[in-house]
């Protein structure tokens, strides 16, 4: 497993977000450091959906700190709209920061308890020292309104009265009142039951069209990643497994791993979650332990001695999708 | 033959000061020997509660009020879970009926080695001395797969993986090889490969042991490979129960309909709006009058928010609560084909 390599990055003008090489570690115990995201490079278009999906430890979530600069990441570049965000600091990245905005997986958590609705999607507006008093409240009526709440009923609510899909709605609707143009959402339908889950996925992708959004979607769920993104990107251990458009990696997953996590989900249909199935062995392992070579040689099915010791290299094509691995699946 | 397990009007509700909360709210069901149930629903229906009544696990009177029966057949007699004193509960808990939870750090003892955990509950339960329980408890590590068994047996559960702990967890609940499991979300804090895993090693440990099963899950992926029958809960309440071949095919009941529907499909394209069921779920506080469902249906008539629907059989394996069900066409009430 691997993905070391810049080979899936495009150059065009219609390119948002592009990240090369991001490197995170952490310190850790007795000096050891963790790489929670080791060498990853990407770019999402304007207007796409890049799905991320990967399990425990894949470094998902650290990857969506990075982008934002929350921390920044220890080495690597990321590239907003043509502006570096990992040379500015200070001043200079919040002046940016309207721009990128983040939903994150426990709505609750993410709320000031002891604010109101009103209060709390009003606040992004006032740290920016955007718009007149008139102004702000139209414009958070607004962005209530688009994700489904009256601001006349729960505007003067506070986050324990209300249900944790509304509560997620209204983290949506903090991150849109800003209009930004890349929207990151950190397992945003991952504590929510299925049906509050489709509503807050549907209006997602209302959102999207209405704000022209760019969206960065990180979840475990594949089927949740598959129903919203255009590309998806499949990580372990800190590396980029597989990258590529959403139907060609469902349809012909190239390495090993998408392979098991497709083959791993339950699906809800009796007579093909009965079907036998070849299953990776074992967990993955320790971040503090990185397996040489291919991070998945430990689990995989196809490893053989060039696994263990040469990390592959990501290659393929933009219309069938990246991948790193020396014994793809055809 | 008589079932293994007989619950009939299991009524738990909980005095609070804000008021009474319905959590379970006049349920039946039978289990047999050997068979699984699988228990589906989202948060607050009552699942866990349920789990935890049939258990004695919840505080007793005046905190809790409960109604009804869950008659359990043991060595060919059978007794009411409910009327149990708590020293009864404790020669039947463990070792008749066991159960494991969602979250496995927290059902380990962080500061005893696991084989120790294991070995508590044997000498509980059986007069087997401190050697053979030992040896019975790497004995019991091994068949739930943890590699180097004699090995892990001395660590702690923080040194092990979220996988191999839910192994450990099985090891302690099939210890005394109960007749019936109750699962309550076993792998929902696991990653996809390893949920994969448990579920198998779950199937073939309840095949070897012969014990039957209550799964209770709000994954109906989870429940569509496990079960021979599916209950599925709304508000405190059953609403509908069948094959699991025929819930999945033909759902009756709204609900069940609506819950499948909303299932983000693999074999669906990219972007294609997903079915919603509008609303939240009642409070328990508050449960509407007539059908539960009937604030969030599509289907409502005006009879379903004053009559309560009473279980209704489509077929001898299928029961629903409905005033307006889904209609199938090709399949006539009583015919229903679940493949079996």
């Amino acid at each position: 497993m691997a993905g070391s390599g810049t080979a899936p990055l495009r150059d065009s003008s219609q390119v948002l977000l592009r990240a090369t090489h991001l490197v995170r570690t952490y310190p850790s115990q007795g000096g050891l450091r963790v790489q929670a995201l080791s060498d990853v490079s990407f770019d999402v278009a304007r207007g796409e959906t890049l799905g991320v999906v990967g399990e425990s430890g894949c470094g998902k979530s650290t990857l969506a700190r990075s982008l934002l600069m929350l921390p920044p990441p220890s080495s690597g570049e990321i590239r907003f709209a043509g502006e570096s965000l990992t040379d500015k600091r200070g001043e200079q990245l919040r002046q940016l920061r309207p721009r990128l905005q983040m939903i994150f997986q426990d709505p609750l958590a993410s709320l000031n308890p002891r604010q109101s609705v009103l209060e709390i999607v009003t606040a992004p507006l006032l740290v920016n020292g955007i718009g007149t008093p008139v102004e702000r409240k139209t414009r958070v009526a607004e962005a209530l309104h688009s994700v489904g709440l009256d601001v006349d009923v729960v505007g003067t609510r506070r986050p324990h009265e209300l249900s944790g899909g509304q509560c997620q709605r209204v983290s949506i609707a903090r991150a849109l009142v800003l209009r930004p143009s890349l929207l990151i959402c950190d397992e945003p339908v991952s504590s929510l039951d299925v049906s509050v889950q489709a509503q807050v996925i549907n209006l997602l992708e209302a959102a999207k069209a209405a704000y022209a959004l760019t969206m960065l979607f990180i979840s475990h769920d594949l089927a949740v990643i598959k129903s919203i993104s255009d590309r998806v990107m499949v990580m372990y251990l800190g590396k980029v497994c597989e990258l590529g458009p959403v139907a060609s990696i469902y349809s012909r997953p190239r390495h090993p791993y998408t392979a098991a996590l497709l083959e791993a989900i339950p699906i809800a249909d009796p007579e093909l979650a009965r079907r036998p199935r070849k299953l990776p062995s074992g967990e993955t392992p320790s971040p503090l332990a990185i397996p040489s070579g291919c991070r998945f040689h430990t689990r995989c099915p196809k490893a053989t001695d060039v696994c263990r010791q040469r990390e592959p290299e990501i290659r393929g094509s933009e219309a069938q999708g990246h991948f790193a691995c020396h014994h793809p699946l055809e | 033959m008589r079932p293994l397990l007989e619950v009939a009007g299991l009524v738990t509700h909980f005095a609070t000061p804000r008021g009474v909360v319905r959590a379970v709210d006049g349920v039946d069901f039978t289990l047999q020997a050997g068979e699984t149930l699988g228990v589906v629903g989202e948060s607050g229906c009552g699942k866990s509660v349920l789990a935890r009544t049939l258990m004695g696990l919840l505080p007793r009177a005046p905190y809790t009020i409960n109604a009804g029966s869950a008659r359990f057949m043991q060595g060919g007699v059978d007794r009411d879970l409910l009327r149990m004193s708590e020293v009864q509960l404790r020669e039947v808990r463990g070792r008749s009926i066991a159960m494991v939870f969602q979250d496995p750090l927290t059902s380990l003892n962080p500061v005893l080695p696991v084989w120790r955990q294991i070995v508590q509950v044997l000498q509980q339960h059986s007069d087997l001395g401190r050697k053979a329980a030992q040896d019975r408890a790497i004995e019991l590590l091994e068949q739930v797969n943890i590699p180097a068994p004699r090995q892990r047996a001395h660590d702690y559960p923080h040194q092990l993986s979220g996988g191999m702990r839910q192994r450990v967890v099985i090891a302690i609940a099939l210890a005394c090889n109960p007749q019936l499991l109750i699962a309550d979300e076993p792998t929902t804090a696991l990653d996809v490969t390893v949920q994969a895993q448990i579920l198998e090693l779950l199937r073939s440990l309840q095949v070897q042991h012969r014990m039957a099963l209550i799964l209770i899950s709000h994954n109906l992926g989870v429940v569509a490979g496990m079960c021979d029958r599916v209950a599925v809960m709304y508000a405190g309440r059953i609403v509908e129960q069948a094959r699991v071949d025929a819930l999945f095919a033909t759902p009756r009941m709204r609900y069940t309909e609506a819950l499948l529907r909303a299932i983000p499909q693999l074999a669906a394209p990219s972007h294609a709006p997903l079915h919603v069921i509008g609303g939240a779920p009642p409070s328990l506080l508050a449960t509407p009058r007539g059908c539960r469902f009937a604030p969030r249906c599509q289907y409502v008539l005006p009879n379903c928010s004053s009559q309560e629907p009473p279980l209704t059989a489509a077929s001898e394996h299928q029961h629903y609560a409905c005033w307006n069900p889904v209609i199938h066409a090709q399949v006539s009430d009583g015919q229903v084909s679940d493949g079996r």
